[in-house]
C-alpha cells in the first residue's frame, strides 16, 4: 500500500512542476493599431505563450498592454474576445447575442475547431518593427483578407481566427476594411500573465457546456433576422427596398456548411 | 385600284413605324433606373455601458439620387443604439 503512496506523492509533484512551469512561461504580446466596425483609433492586443492565445480589443485609443495592467483592463471589450488553445487547435468565444425567448441556462463559450484557412503567400515583402514580412492573402467566411507575417520570430501568433500561416501577423485587414490591425510593438518573452478579467470570460463550472459554434450563428442570426424584420416593419408604406444578407454587418458574413453541396 | 390600295398601305405602315416610340422608352427606362441611389442605416448595438456589442445593416432603401450623387450609389448613415440582449446574460 505505501508504494502506491508514494506514486500518489510522485504525480503531484509532476504535476506540481508542471502546473508552475505553464504559468510562469514567458508570454509574447503584440498590440495593434486597431479599426473595427467602423470604430477607428482603437488598440486590439494578443498575449500568447504558445499554449493559450487570447485576442482582445480595448476602445481607449491611448491604451498600451502596460495601461491596460494598470487599470486592471477595464477598457477591454467583454464582447469580443477570443481564446485560442494551441494543443486541441479549439477556438473559444463568448455568447452574447441570444434571442429573449430564449431559455437559461445556456452555455456563455462557443467554440469551433480552427482549420487553417487556405493562404496564398507572395514573395512581395516588406519591414515592419524591423522584421522581414511577407504579404498573403486568404478568403474567409465572406472577406478577403490581405496580411503580412514574420517567419522571423520562429513562432505561430495570429489575430482572431486568421490561422495558417508560418509565422507572426504583423499587419491584416479584410478589403471591406471592416477589420484592420498594424502592429504598433512586440514583447518577447514578457513576464506579464494573462489578464484575470479575460480569462474570467473563459472559465466555467464543470458542470457548464461548451456551445458548439454553429449553434452560436444560429442565435445570432434568429436575433439579426428579428432586427430586419423590426427595420422593414418601421419603413414608410409604399418604399422599395433591398434587403441585404443579415450578416452584412458582421465579421463573419457567410459559414462554408451553407455552400456545402447537399448530399444524396 | 391595286396601286392605290399599295400606297395607302406602305404610307399608313410607314407611319405606325414612326409613331412607336421604341428607341425613346429604351432610354427613359434606363435613367429611370441609373437614377436610382439607396441609403442605408447601420446601427451599431452598444451595451448599458457604452461598450460595443455588434453591428446590423437595414434594408437597402431606393431614394431618388440628390445633385451630383453618383446613380446607384448608397448612403449610409450610422446609429447607436442600446443593445436589447447584451445585458441580458451577465458575465
Amino acid at each position: 500500500m505505501q508504494i502506491f503512496g508514494h506514486i500518489k506523492n510522485f504525480i503531484f509533484f509532476i504535476l506540481l512542476i508542471n502546473f508552475n512551469f505553464v504559468n510562469s512561461q514567458s508570454k509574447n504580446i503584440i498590440e495593434y493599431d486597431y479599426t473595427f466596425a467602423h470604430m477607428q483609433n482603437i488598440k486590439s492586443f494578443i498575449i500568447s505563450d504558445q499554449t493559450n492565445s487570447y485576442y482582445f480589443f480595448a476602445s481607449d485609443p491611448k491604451a498600451s498592454y502596460k495601461t491596460l495592467v494598470e487599470s486592471d483592463f477595464t477598457s477591454v471589450n467583454p464582447y469580443h474576445v477570443y481564446d485560442y488553445n494551441y494543443a486541441n487547435e479549439n477556438i473559444y468565444q463568448r455568447v452574447y447575442t441570444v434571442p429573449q425567448n430564449v431559455k437559461q441556462p445556456i452555455s456563455k463559450i462557443a467554440s469551433e475547431k480552427l482549420n487553417n484557412l487556405n493562404w496564398k503567400i507572395t514573395n512581395e515583402s516588406k519591414q515592419i518593427l524591423g522584421y522581414k514580412a511577407f504579404l498573403a492573402t486568404t478568403n474567409f467566411r465572406g472577406r478577403e483578407y490581405l496580411v503580412w507575417f514574420t517567419k522571423d520570430l520562429n513562432i505561430e501568433i495570429f489575430p482572431w481566427k486568421l490561422k495558417g500561416l508560418p509565422g507572426v501577423i504583423l499587419e491584416f485587414e479584410d478589403k471591406d476594411g471592416f477589420i484592420k490591425g498594424v502592429a504598433k510593438t512586440i514583447s518577447l518573452n514578457s513576464n506579464d500573465e494573462f489578464p484575470k478579467k479575460v480569462l474570467s470570460y473563459f472559465s466555467k463550472n464543470a458542470s457548464e457546456t461548451v456551445m458548439p459554434f454553429k449553434k452560436l450563428i444560429e442565435l445570432e442570426n434568429e436575433v439579426l433576422q428579428e432586427d430586419m424584420n423590426k427595420a422593414i416593419a418601421a419603413l414608410p408604406p409604399g418604399v422599395q427596398y433591398e434587403v441585404p444578407n443579415i450578416r452584412e454587418m458582421s465579421l463573419e458574413r457567410s459559414f462554408e456548411w451553407q455552400t456545402e453541396p447537399k448530399k444524396p | 385600284m391595286k396601286k392605290i390600295f399599295f400606297a395607302i398601305s406602305f404610307l399608313g405602315l410607314n407611319c405606325l413605324a414612326y409613331a412607336i416610340p421604341s428607341v425613346e422608352n429604351t432610354n427613359t427606362s434606363k435613367i429611370l433606373k441609373f437614377s436610382t441611389c439607396y441609403t442605408q442605416t447601420i446601427t451599431q448595438y452598444e451595451n448599458s455601458a457604452g461598450e460595443y456589442v455588434r453591428s446590423v445593416a437595414g434594408p437597402r432603401v431606393s431614394v431618388e439620387c440628390a445633385s451630383g450623387q453618383l446613380a446607384g450609389s448608397t448612403k449610409t448613415s450610422y446609429t447607436h443604439q442600446l443593445d436589447p440582449y447584451a445585458d441580458l446574460w451577465p458575465y
